[in-house]
């Protein structure tokens, strides 16, 4: 029972586009969390850069190559 | 008894090691070619630790920095590094490396770009240095997947307390940000490397022998990711483009098997570094560079955990040829780039799995193999480790995410990053989006989406706050770190010769009736297994000078290496060329004795003749 329930919460997520042939980026825009205090976290916390801001700082952020 | 006549058995107990590099910029200074040696530079002197050359180096090092600001540091640095380089004979020709240094900094200085200014710490044993701009953080040797956790978790914090006394000292508008990930979204990746104490046998049968040994290896890696993996926004080194994908690393792998690192890396590396000294026949190192960073408690647990079972069941020939892919490689790609974790891959069977169904065949025989005791005394808390991998893989089974974003990196950013990008309708290929995957992985806790997360509780630890803070300031009491920790603790800095995994050398005066005369110190630890707490701690108490209890602890595990020079001269080379070793210095009067016999030789000669 537990087993269907689990399998039944994944539809919620990914319905059956795979099936249908529709691209993993169509099951990602799906996926939906239901954890409510992380949206309430982000509300409080998160800065979202501006698209100037964001291209300013992954030009800073260049790095060598590693290992 | 030499370490080296002993019979070691040939299966070990699966000792983790890790050199790990971490992402550093300096935000607000916008430098062209980047910013990373410099921030890198910042950080490592932040960190106290003692220089693996010679004091020499460690005294430059200190004075040039007290003088000048970071702008100049480069320089500072730069300096003592070539003596320490000199001192090694590492280069002969710095040129090469000076370019490589002056577009970052300004100045025409050497700089060797691999491994430099390496600093042991005598608080846990492990070490920091700066590799090819990046501040790589090496961690002390440790027996259990758990112990790895809290020391990967301590170092953090080392390197966090780091960067904000770096930051202190920056020019306003400037800060230094450590990101714990594996690429910068511009084709550039650094490595996590786990490593693992494996038998000379078992490498030799991986590498040289037995080719399904390999391919199994290979094949629990790739699918290994979808509890291994990061996250990560866009694809780049010239793969298909893709929205998000759950490796980091995957990018990059462009051969099965290989030695190098840097380029065209491979699923297995195949370097062969044992770093065991002497017992470099019996002992090897297995230097896997497949993983990626995670910052998540059951995503690193496991990383660790699952393959020192996995390398142990290689160890003891328990493995199944039927779960080898047919192509490691293209699964590598074809699994990252499916987060939905749908795409099957083919084995050489002519069947087909998907990650977590092939993750739930090895479970199944890692299982048989733990029950029939083959991990006793090898891999500790076996069934812990299983326990959790098979909730997990339960969990990827019918994709919980609830629970999967409390363990995964990789789920936990993509449920972040997604959230923010509904609300703020942003698109997958904006900078915004490749920014905010760079967040998730910054050091800094104020901004770091893991931290916040952590700091309110949404995802699962498995090590509290006293391990963590333990091996910050302790070493693991279950390994040779125990023992370079705390002969490091005792020694005064300047007197130490070098310092590396498997032996620290030392000078200790030797007071006579009207001289001091000096000598080198050697302790050498050859077995990671051995110079633990259990095995050391009496014996470094109860003796009356450390090199007594060096004697006494290199008779127990290996003889005394013991090599007198003249102190004067040593006080000199200090001055000028401290890169004259007692082993050149040796070799350099025997050269002198052989001419001097030689000169005697050809006058008896003569004589003769004339007689």
């Amino acid at each position: 029972m537990e087993e269907r329930t689990r399998f039944a919460r994944r539809e919620v997520y990914f319905d059956s586009e795979q099936d249908l042939g529709v691209s993993h980026n169509a099951g990602l825009e799906q996926i939906r969390a239901q954890a409510s205090e992380i949206e309430q976290v982000l509300e409080k916390i998160v800065k979202v850069p501006t698209e100037e801001q964001a291209r300013k700082e992954l030009l800073d952020s260049q790095q060598e190559s590693g290992q | 008894m030499s370490n080296r006549n002993k019979t070691y058995p040939d299966v070990l107990p699966k000792i983790i090691g890790a050199d790990i590099e971490l992402g550093n910029y300096i935000r607000g200074r916008g430098a062209w070619g980047g910013t990373s040696f410099s921030a890198a530079s910042a950080l490592l002197y932040e960190i106290n630790g003692i220089s693996s050359g010679k004091a020499y180096t460690y005294k430059v090092y200190e004075r040039a920095w007290q003088n000048q600001s970071y702008v100049h540091y480069g320089n500072a640095q730069m300096d003592c590094g070539s003596g320490y380089l000199r001192d090694q004979g590492k280069v002969s020709d710095y040129s090469a490396f000076s370019q490589n240094a002056s577009w970052q900094t300004g100045y025409q200085t050497p700089y060797y770009c691999r491994d430099w200014q390496r600093k042991f710490l005598p608080s846990n044993g492990g070490c920091v240095y700066i590799d090819l701009g990046h501040l790589e953080l090496a961690l002390p040797e440790v027996l259990s997947a758990r112990e790895h956790l809290a020391s990967w978790h301590a170092f953090l914090r080392i390197t966090r307390k780091a960067q904000i006394e770096a930051n202190r000292k920056l020019p306003p508008g400037e800060e230094i940000v450590v990101l714990v990930n594996n690429s910068d979204g511009f084709g550039h990746s650094y490595g996590s490397h786990l490593n693992f104490l494996i038998s000379r046998r078992c490498f030799e049968n991986l590498f040289e022998r037995k080719l399904h040994h390999l391919l199994f290896f290979a094949t629990y890696l790739a699918t290994s990711i979808v509890f291994t993996g990061a996250g990560k926004v866009g694809s780049e080194n010239g793969r298909p483009h893709v929205d998000f994908q759950i490796s980091q690393r995957a990018d990059f792998y462009e051969c099965l098997v290989g030695e190098q690192t840097t380029y065209r890396r491979p699923i297995v590396n195949a370097r062969n570094e044992s770093l065991c000294g002497s017992l470099n026949d019996k002992f090897a190192r297995l230097h896997c560079i497949f993983f990626d960073n995670t910052l998540c408690h059951v995503s690193s647990f496991l990383k660790a955990g699952v393959t020192q079972i996995i390398v142990a069941m290689i160890e003891q020939e328990f493995i199944d040829p039927c779960l080898i892919l047919e192509d490691p490689l293209e699964a590598v790609l074809k699994i990252s780039q499916d987060p939905t974790l749908r795409v099957r891959t083919r084995t050489i069977t002519g069947k087909s799995y998907k990650a977590f169904e092939l993750q739930q065949k090895f479970l199944d025989l890692a299982g048989k193999f733990v029950a029939r005791g083959k991990a006793l005394g090898v891999v500790p808390e076996a069934g812990e480790i299983l326990s959790l991998w098979a909730d997990t893989l339960e969990k990827l089974q019918c994709f919980d995410i609830e629970v999967l974003s409390r363990r995964l990196d990789w789920v936990l950013k993509l449920l972040l990053i997604r959230k923010i990008a509904d609300k703020n309708k942003l698109k997958w290929d904006s900078a915004r989006m490749k920014s905010l995957d760079h967040q998730y992985s910054s050091l800094n806790p104020e901004d770091g989406l893991y931290w916040l997360c952590e700091q309110n509780g949404l995802v699962e630890k498995l090590v509290n706050e006293k391990e963590i803070e333990n091996f910050v300031h302790n070493p693991p009491a279950s390994t040779r770190a125990y023992a370079r920790a705390e002969i490091l603790r005792r020694l005064d800095p300047h007197s130490v010769f070098s310092v590396d995994w498997d032996r620290i050398k030392f000078r200790s005066k030797n007071r006579k009736l009207f001289w001091t005369s000096y000598s080198l110190t050697s302790l050498d630890m050859d077995n990671p297994a051995g110079f633990t707490k259990a095995a050391c701690e009496d014996v470094l108490k109860n003796s009356d000078s450390l090199e007594k209890a060096v004697a006494i602890l290199n008779t127990s595990n290996c003889c005394l290496n013991e090599q007198p020079f003249h102190p004067s001269s040593s006080q000199k080379s200090e001055k000028k060329t401290p890169s004259l070793s007692a082993e050149k210095r040796f070799l350099f009067f025997r050269i002198l004795r052989r001419k001097r016999r030689d000169i005697v030789l050809r006058r008896k000669m003569r004589k003769r003749s004339r007689s």
